[in-house]
């Protein structure tokens, strides 16, 4: 019953225009040198295995095209964890958001579906633990999670999965949660946490200078693909994030091998609040 | 249950001192169950649907709900509804599963929806149910402390613009942190578990594992409790007196008359052959 007495943090308010600093250019750690075309130019995020963490996802919907490879995990009365790599749909939609989001970015990555978002709210920690430790034992290389828990018995394993994906290079994308309680694992310094901001181009984000989340990316009214093949107009940092990990695919798809903290440096260089005078002049 | 009980004494290697304290344990328990149901009536309910009418008008909108999560943890039911539906929707639920309000709850994260019309699933469930198809959604989760889904908070269609914004999502966030609030003092006092849980963890410092094997035996022993025949019947009595002091002062002393003298007549009408026992 416990109310945190600290200000509440201001995720998405954060990334208001207005309130959002420039932060300094600082060379060669800038866009001077790490240009958007050295970055991800002519990048397709070809073969790059990227794990959608969600609710599943539609592989008949126009905007995802193919998906490699599944799981759906549940876990019983007793917490047993069960695994199940047929190929499954998407009951809410959400998960194929994400994957339609990624596939726009990244055309030719290889998207794999971890569904830990069912009918049943019992065993939802340990199920969404157990997809982010499937995913970084089975070798994806980004991790796309728009979703949380607050629970704070789950904060050590959490961390400790964060931890593992992190020495393993591989990028966890994280949504935050937006209220003052805490949310896992998005606000770890480990994974990359984004809110939304109201900028509509897919391909511009902006770095919070004042963490714990670091990234803003478009989150509202974003075109997204739902359920039954359709399409649907939504808001929210779940729709952020799947921007930050197409770029990271496609970052990833022509610089394979790129440690996390690589990653958040080059996408530090190129946020839009971040730009040098030369790029902003140029107009990027 | 009682086998739970005989089981619990024998853990505790059924000394004489330690049955003695079950019992007083188990007595007090008791009437901090009834105690709970007099404190969980209407007011903290009224507060309730005034957070959520309040963010309805705050953040435009005719339509608005308070969701719970059903305690086995698959139904959302309509705790607190303003507006058209308010009438036929208080107390329905649906399964999770499918559903803005649905996926809110189990993803922990915010979502506002802004054609919700397109959405071929939507006219399916609840809208289907009520009779209300919106345009605009807004929903945010309302978490406990602990960090457990306890609902979602949900408005329906804007006014003033044409869907709900970013600004919208956080003040929104705001007043689920309140319904929050109000929905774990609510709970403190109807959960016996939840009482006994919580008292026997502010021992504090305690590891994980051995926390969770508290909780799991409190709960089994406040289950004992709440079943115990006695008990339930002390609650009941309880509800009835909250209802009855919710109501005028005038029946309020006339309830209270009634008690006292049944309560004088209480020892006399134990014993065999007494006038009030004839009477009855």
């Amino acid at each position: 019953m416990s109310v945190p007495s600290a200000p509440r943090p201001a995720w998405s308010e954060a990334f208001t225009a207005g309130t959002l600093p420039r932060v300094p250019a600082i060379a060669p750690l800038d866009d001077r040198t790490i240009t958007r075309e050295w970055a991800w130019g002519g990048s397709t995020g070809n073969g790059i295995k990227v794990a959608i963490i969600d609710s599943g996802i539609d592989a008949g919907h126009p905007a995802v095209g193919q998906v490699h490879g599944y799981v759906a995990i549940t876990a019983d009365a007793k917490d047993r964890l069960h695994y199940d790599e047929r190929p499954h749909g998407d009951d809410y939609g959400h998960g194929t958001a994400c994957a339609g989001i990624i596939r726009a970015l990244a055309p030719e990555c290889e998207l794999y579906s971890v569904k830990v978002l069912g009918a049943d709210l019992t065993g939802r920690g340990i199920v969404f633990a157990a997809g982010l430790r499937w995913a970084i034992e089975r070798g994806m290389q980004v991790g796309n999670l728009s979703l949380s828990t607050g629970r704070a018995d789950f904060f050590g394993l959490f961390h400790e999965l964060a931890d593992l994906a992190y020495f393993r290079h591989i990028p966890l994308v994280c949504a935050a949660n937006n209220t003052a309680r805490p949310s896992y694992p998005s606000l770890y310094s480990t994974v990359l946490s984004v809110a939304a901001h109201e900028g509509k181009d897919p391909e511009q984000f902006d770095y919070n200078p004042n963490p714990p989340v670091e990234f803003g990316a478009p989150g509202l009214d974003v075109p997204v693909a739902w359920l039954q093949r359709g399409s649907i107009t939504a808001t929210g940092n779940s729709f952020a994030t799947p921007h930050i990990a197409g770029i990271v695919t496609r970052l990833l798809g022509k610089h394979p091998g790129l440690t996390v903290f690589q990653v958040k440096t080059v996408l530090r260089a190129l946020a839009t609040n971040a730009a040098s005078e030369e790029a902003s002049a140029g107009g990027t | 249950m009682a086998e739970d009980q005989s089981q619990d004494n024998r853990h505790s290697n059924g000394s004489a001192e330690d049955l003695a304290f079950l019992a007083e344990l188990r007595v007090a328990l008791g009437s901090a169950a009834a105690v709970g149901a007099l404190a969980a009536a209407s007011p903290a309910d009224d507060l309730l649907a005034r957070i959520v009418r309040t963010a309805a008008q705050v953040i435009p909108s005719p339509e608005g709900a308070l969701f719970l999560v059903d305690q086995e943890r698959r139904l959302l039911t309509f705790d607190v509804v303003i507006g058209k539906t308010a009438a036929t929707m208080r107390g329905t639920s649906f399964p999770l599963g499918h559903g803005i309000a649905g996926l809110v709850a189990v993803s922990g994260q915010s979502i506002a929806v802004a054609n919700a019309q397109d959405d071929p699933r939507h006219a399916k469930d609840i809208a289907a149910q009520s009779g209300y198809f919106p345009t605009t959604i807004l929903a945010v989760p309302v978490t406990g402390g602990d960090g457990t889904v306890l609902g979602v908070l949900e408005l329906l269609d804007r006014q003033g613009q044409p869907a709900y914004d970013l600004a919208d999502m956080d003040l929104l966030n705001t007043f689920a942190e309140q319904v929050a609030i109000m929905l774990e003092h609510r709970r403190a006092h109807t959960s016996l578990a939840g009482l006994v849980g919580r008292a026997l963890a502010a021992l504090g410092g305690l590891p994980a594992p051995v926390e969770h094997l508290i909780r799991e035996r409190s709960a089994g022993f406040a289950a004992a409790i709440e079943a115990d025949p006695i008990t339930r019947r002390t609650v009941e009595l309880a509800e009835l007196v909250a209802t009855v002091a919710d109501g005028s002062p005038a029946a309020h002393d006339a309830c209270a008359d009634i008690l006292r003298a049944f309560a004088r007549y209480g020892d006399a009408a134990s014993q065999p052959g007494s006038d009030l026992e004839r009477l009855l």
